[in-house]
């Protein structure tokens, strides 16, 4: 009898250290948060950053445009293969599309080149006196995510120094290494403005 | 550009003193000098750096034509125009690293 119990006493005790080592994993799992890279968000929130960091560049005494490493750690967003949508330009009709490493490059060099003081914002909502960032996001079927947002951007014109504003969304989507494998922006240049000092 | 800064110096040292043949010349090398600064931002078309180039320009002109007339106040006059242009461009173009060199903003 008495081994009867030591042994049940014994069994308990095993499931029980069992138990608590189990939970204990499953309660570590719970508290890792996600990887960072693999955010949408904070993806999305980086591209803001690194684009708004374009115009943080130098003209040498001898007048040359130092924009390749802002360029560069733009362009570290993307993927080897991934688009890059804009709207149309004084240069061609229709949306306009960058695609790998070298057009993306082009792009971004002479957005850099164009524009100063650049304040590209991700909006603001506020329902029942709590605002927010709204980042929409989902997980395509092929893999990796995908997010959205509205945004509101500012600029100065670098030639005639005219400051704009004009409200936009970003459409993005990511590999499963959270690279950038496309980005679609729309600007309504309906909404337009310059903004008056 | 470095030699702005002594001309500049230079220019209202002499006006103060009444020095007009010598401020008439500090004011001609400062045009001379903004000419340079015109040309360095030409071909990047920047508006409001070519503006105040050419600002300084015509009132270090101004300068020097009422320092040949001796006419201090308006040299003086003309001589504070340059001061606000200066001011004007290091705020849009001028960037100060933490070495105390400068950078130049596009």
């Amino acid at each position: 009898m008495r081994n009867i119990v030591s042994n049940a006493v014994f069994c308990i005790a095993l499931f029980s250290i069992a138990l608590f080592s189990f939970s204990q994993s499953q309660a570590q799992k719970a508290d890792k948060p996600a990887a960072p890279a693999l955010q949408p968000e904070l993806l999305v929130d980086q591209w803001f950053i690194r684009l708004n960091a374009l115009d943080d560049w130098y003209i040498t005494v001898n007048g040359k445009e130092e924009t390749d490493p802002v360029v560069d750690r733009f362009l570290e967003l993307y993927s080897k293969d991934a688009f890059h949508e804009v709207q149309p330009n004084e240069n061609q009709l229709g949306h306009v599309i960058f695609h790998g490493p070298e057009g993306i490059r082009k792009w971004a060099t002479d957005f850099a080149k164009k524009y100063v003081q650049l304040g590209y914002r991700i909006d603001f909502m506020t329902r029942a006196e709590k605002p927010t960032q709204l980042f929409y996001t989902t997980r395509p079927p092929w893999g990796g995510s995908a997010a959205a947002v509205e945004f509101s951007a500012v600029w100065t014109n670098r030639e005639d120094r005219k400051r704009i504003f004009v409200p936009g969304s970003a459409f993005f989507m990511f590999d499963e290494a959270g690279k950038i494998t496309r980005v679609r922006l729309y600007m309504l240049k309906d909404e337009i403005e310059e903004i008056q000092p | 550009m470095k030699e702005v800064a002594p001309t500049y110096a230079n220019l209202k040292k002499n006006l103060d003193s009444s020095a007009f043949a010598v401020a008439a010349e500090d004011a001609a090398k400062l045009e001379g000098l903004f000419k340079e600064t015109e040309t360095f931002w030409t071909p990047f078309k920047t508006k409001d750096a070519l503006d105040f180039a050419k600002s300084v320009q015509l009132a270090a002109r101004n300068v020097s034509a009422a320092a040949k007339e001796m006419n201090g106040q308006k040299a003086q006059a003309a001589y504070n125009a340059i001061g606000k242009s200066c001011k004007g461009c290091h705020d849009s173009h001028r960037e100060t690293m933490p070495d105390k060199s400068f950078k130049i903003k596009p």
